[in-house]
């Protein structure tokens, strides 16, 4: 456990129609950690991030992000504050990478175009694809369109961000590549919230793991105590399974 | 009867052409800019304008231009032929273009509108830099199909005293009673206007194309 309450789910419920999937839920998320909800799909895994930067507005009970009420009219103070990474991408296919970058620091962070174009530069340089910045996204590999979409995030300065299954949509040759620089950005304190299949990421990068069933955290603890002493039935099943395939 | 030279036809119908060519870019940017606004408007899901912008492209679609042309005309006492002309055929298109462009927005993929929230871009943003952009691709053979119609429409506008090359062919057809050839100059003149349209959005989709060279479905 870091740092002070990031975010903050009160007795939060959320339904699509007639399925329920959050109900009740609540949970503190602290500040500075890297936290992987694990769990099967359909668990409410997306969804309970999705609501963090009102994607998905809740229905009832209250969720509070550095003490904002997360709200219509609050959305887009919370989104200067929480980038997200999705597992389709979601790069802007008509802008450059650059553009792709920038847009977000310059028209709604107000930042001056230089700045925020060199901030931009230095990040696709650390994360290997500094000679893309001119390119467009369909010119890229799915693992390097993956890394510039974590670039496009990062370049907000979020004090989180948010990884709705980072890795799903890739060849499985390109996992590795996007995975490193999230161990990246977990190993610089980053407040991180990952939704993912990657044990191995888990395992390596994050501070705390949870996993996630009916809408509800059955289990959360440390990385380590997660994997080597897991204490609820269901957890044990879910790693057996998903360590064995 | 009597003699006109073929010449003198061609000048004729040649200042009539001008005029119905005149009346094209503004028909063109009315209904343009008319069905952007109101296509998006319609996409963002505001309980009574979205009824009142639905009620507007039914009535429009269930009216004939004719009609439409004639209501203006008569309705708001307007002076000017021209002006009536360019004002009915722009409330009339415009319903279309405003069908043509929700449909070219609700084609984008969800995750763009969610990639552009999330970077914290307000709806008016998202809508500027992210989607309208990227509809054109979609859009252009549909908005190239509507404006060929429109200038198909063109031909009716001289019953409210336009001098556009219908009016200009009867001043013609009074003259030499022979309507045949004059019809036939007058279809020539729209069918190379349309086929010019036609060429112009080929040209356009492949501009268009070039930054979004990668297939729609993988990036949904």
């Amino acid at each position: 456990m870091k740092g002070d309450v990031l975010v903050e789910f009160d007795g939060v419920s959320k339904r699509f129609g007639e399925t329920v999937v959050l109900e009740n839920f609540s949970y503190q998320f602290r500040e500075g950690n890297t936290h992987v909800i694990c769990g099967r799909s359909g668990a409410g895994k997306s969804t309970l991030i999705r609501c963090i930067n009102y994607i998905e507005p809740i229905d009832s009970g209250s969720l509070r992000f550095e003490g904002l009420e997360v709200s219509k009219q609050t959305a887009h103070e919370v989104r200067k504050r929480v980038a997200m990474v999705f597992q389709q991408f979601n790069l802007f296919p008509h802008l450059t990478i650059l553009k792709n970058a920038t847009l977000g620091p310059i028209h709604a962070l107000k930042k001056p175009k230089r700045g925020a174009e060199a901030s931009a530069f230095e990040l696709l340089q650390r994360v290997g694809i500094g000679d893309k910045a001119r390119s467009y996204p369909a010119q890229l590999s799915g693992g390097q369109q993956q890394r510039a979409a974590i670039v496009r995030a990062l370049n907000m300065n979020p004090d989180l961000i948010l990884f709705d299954e980072p890795t799903s949509a890739l060849d499985p040759e390109m996992i590795g590549e996007v995975l490193d620089v999230m161990k990246g950005i977990a190993h610089e304190g980053r407040s991180m919230i990952v939704v993912t299949h990657e044990m191995g990421f888990a395992r390596e990068a994050a501070d705390l793991v949870s996993f996630m069933e009916d809408g509800r955290f059955i289990e959360t603890k440390p990385a380590e105590q997660f994997f080597n002493s897991p204490e609820h039935e269901t957890t044990q099943r879910f790693l057996r399974q998903i360590l064995s395939a | 009867m009597i003699h006109v030279s073929f010449a003198a036809m061609i000048r004729m119908l040649g200042e009539g052409a001008l005029q119905t060519l005149s009346l094209l870019p503004f028909c063109i940017a009315f209904s343009l800019a008319g069905g952007v606004l109101l296509g998006i408007l319609q996409s963002s899901k505001l309980p009574v304008l979205n009824q009142l912008i639905s009620l507007y492209v039914v009535v429009m679609r269930g009216i004939p231009p004719l009609i439409i042309l004639f209501l203006v005309f008569f309705s708001a006492n307007l002076e000017s032929g021209v002006v009536s002309a360019i004002v009915a055929l722009s409330i009339y298109h415009t319903a279309y273009v405003t069908e043509i462009v929700r449909g070219g927005i609700a084609s984008i993929p969800k995750g763009q509108f969610e990639a552009g929230k999330s970077i914290a871009l307000r709806n008016s943003r998202v809508m500027y830099h992210i989607i309208i952009p990227q509809i054109w691709r979609q859009i252009l053979p549909a908005l190239a199909g509507q404006y060929i119609i429109l200038v198909k429409d063109t031909a009716l506008v001289s019953v409210v005293g336009v001098r556009e090359i219908l009016w200009a062919g009867r001043q013609i057809m009074q003259l030499t009673y022979d309507p045949f050839p004059i019809y036939l100059l007058i279809g020539v003149f729209f069918y190379v206007i349309c086929t010019l349209l036609e060429q112009l959005s080929v040209l356009a989709e492949k501009r268009v194309r070039i930054y979004a060279s990668v297939p729609r479905g993988e990036n949904r």
